[in-house]
């Protein structure tokens, strides 16, 4: 553990922190601790930790920048760690763009226009919202498969809720 | 009898809406038949009408009957650059443009809006309205559907909720489909216009200034979903506010108002 005293009006900045992080590495040292007026920084090499920082609200951009910061030395949680948000970034929420009741068919005789496992391209649609007898078809921006509906037919949506997932393939 | 171009013209003051246009004599849908050529048409307000046409939709596929010449059907385009804010008011423009033309044609016709977009006289329905917005290129397109009984009225009546009327038969009015579609478009367009001006509050009122009074019991239906209230006028989007018997205020943007005009 080191602290350093604190510098005038000085606040860690995202280049700083990636310095301090490089220096870690080649250093024997495996855990550091930085308390600088009302910040606090913690980088460990030793299993699970990750940098954090713990710090008041009211610290614009820090916290953002420091997540960023690359887990030096952390074998144990970094593999696990790493598959899971690639794999969500891969899930695109479709929401929905106005008010209205949601259909997934063009009418109650028809078939509906998508189904779970359903690959998709640009430009599908997926399904209608109505608003006052005027039918909006809502297409897919992306080429994929349907993960998830996540809305049963002819209930009334609001704006900006996610209607489907879709799985986002190359 | 095919379409009168120059009756049409004469009474059309537009700048753009029926400016592109086009007759078939016959047609499937006018919304089927316009969105699939629709890269003929460049101007928001462009037309296609139909002498006749053999499925014509109304909503959920329903059929809408017409003879031959005697109903006004048609199909408009609007083209807008983003996805449209508000966008059910939009099909509810053309409602309101024919009430004012009845009106203007004859001031003692009994007009009523019945929600969202029906057209009624003297308790008759004589204009439905089916719109559809889709994506064409970067485009967000608007094809709006308008059946207005002229002349006529359907043959048969089917599992309609509301009885047909024609403007014929329920005002003075001796129109003709060429006048009919000019006035609609003339008023239409101004109407349009107030839209991209963001002019909601004004088209909303304008909307229920033709729509029933206030307080009145009204029933929407849609499948097995049944709401009964009081009449509260429609909100911001144009959907349909009722107080049902418990006092709750009710929003629904779908469906059909079945009994209470």
């Amino acid at each position: 553990m080191a602290t350093r005293p604190p510098k005038e009006k000085s606040r860690l900045d995202l280049a700083e922190i990636q310095k301090l992080v490089r220096m870690l590495e080649r250093s024997p040292i495996t855990e550091f601790e930085l308390v600088e007026s009302d910040l606090r920084i913690r980088i460990s090499k030793n299993g699970g930790y990750a940098p954090t920082m713990l710090a008041p609200a009211g610290l614009p951009g820090v916290p953002m920048a420091v997540a960023q910061v690359p887990t030096p030395g952390a074998p144990s949680a970094a593999p696990e760690a790493a598959p899971k948000p690639a794999a969500a970034s891969n899930l695109i929420d479709v929401k929905a763009p106005m008010v209205g009741t949601f259909y997934r068919a063009p009418s109650p005789d028809a078939d509906v226009y998508v189904r779970v496992g359903d690959s998709v391209e640009p430009g599908k649609v997926l399904c209608i919202i109505e608003a006052m007898k005027l039918m909006n078809e809502i297409e897919s921006e992306f080429k994929g498969r349907i993960a998830e509906i996540l809305i049963e037919n002819a209930q009334p949506v609001e704006y900006g809720q996610v209607l489907f997932r879709i799985e986002r393939t190359a | 009898m095919s379409w009168n171009g120059k009756q049409f013209y004469w009474h059309l003051t537009t700048r753009r809406f029926g400016r592109e246009f086009r007759f078939l004599e016959e047609t499937d849908s006018t919304n089927r038949w316009l969105r699939d050529n629709i890269s003929e048409f460049h101007l928001s307000g462009s037309v296609v009408v139909a002498g006749h046409q053999t499925s014509g939709r109304g909503r959920y596929s329903r059929v809408w009957d017409d003879r031959a010449n005697q109903a006004l059907l048609c199909s408009v385009l609007l083209k807008l650059k983003g996805l449209p804010e508000r966008p059910g008011l939009l099909s509810m423009l053309p409602a309101i443009a024919l009430a004012r033309v009845v009106v203007g044609h004859d001031s003692t016709a009994a007009v009523r809006l019945k929600w969202p977009n029906d057209v009624l006289i003297g308790g008759k329905k004589v204009a439905g309205v089916l719109a559809e917005a889709t994506k064409h290129g970067d485009d967000h397109v608007i094809i709006v559907g308008v059946g207005v009984n002229v002349n006529g009225v359907p043959e048969t009546a089917g599992q309609k909720s509301t009885v047909p009327g024609s403007l014929l038969q329920e005002t003075s009015w001796k129109a003709d489909r060429e006048s009919v579609l000019a006035a609609l478009l003339n008023e239409w367009e101004e109407l349009f216009d107030m839209y991209l001006e963001g002019e909601y509050e004004a088209l909303r009122m304008a909307w229920e200034e033709h729509g029933p009074d206030r307080g009145a019991v009204l029933v929407r239906s849609e499948g097995n979903e049944r709401i009964e209230g009081e009449y509260c006028g429609i909100g911001s989007n144009g959907q349909l506010l009722l107080r049902d018997a418990s006092g709750v205020l009710r929003e629904t943007y779908s469906g059909d108002v079945t009994v209470g005009l």
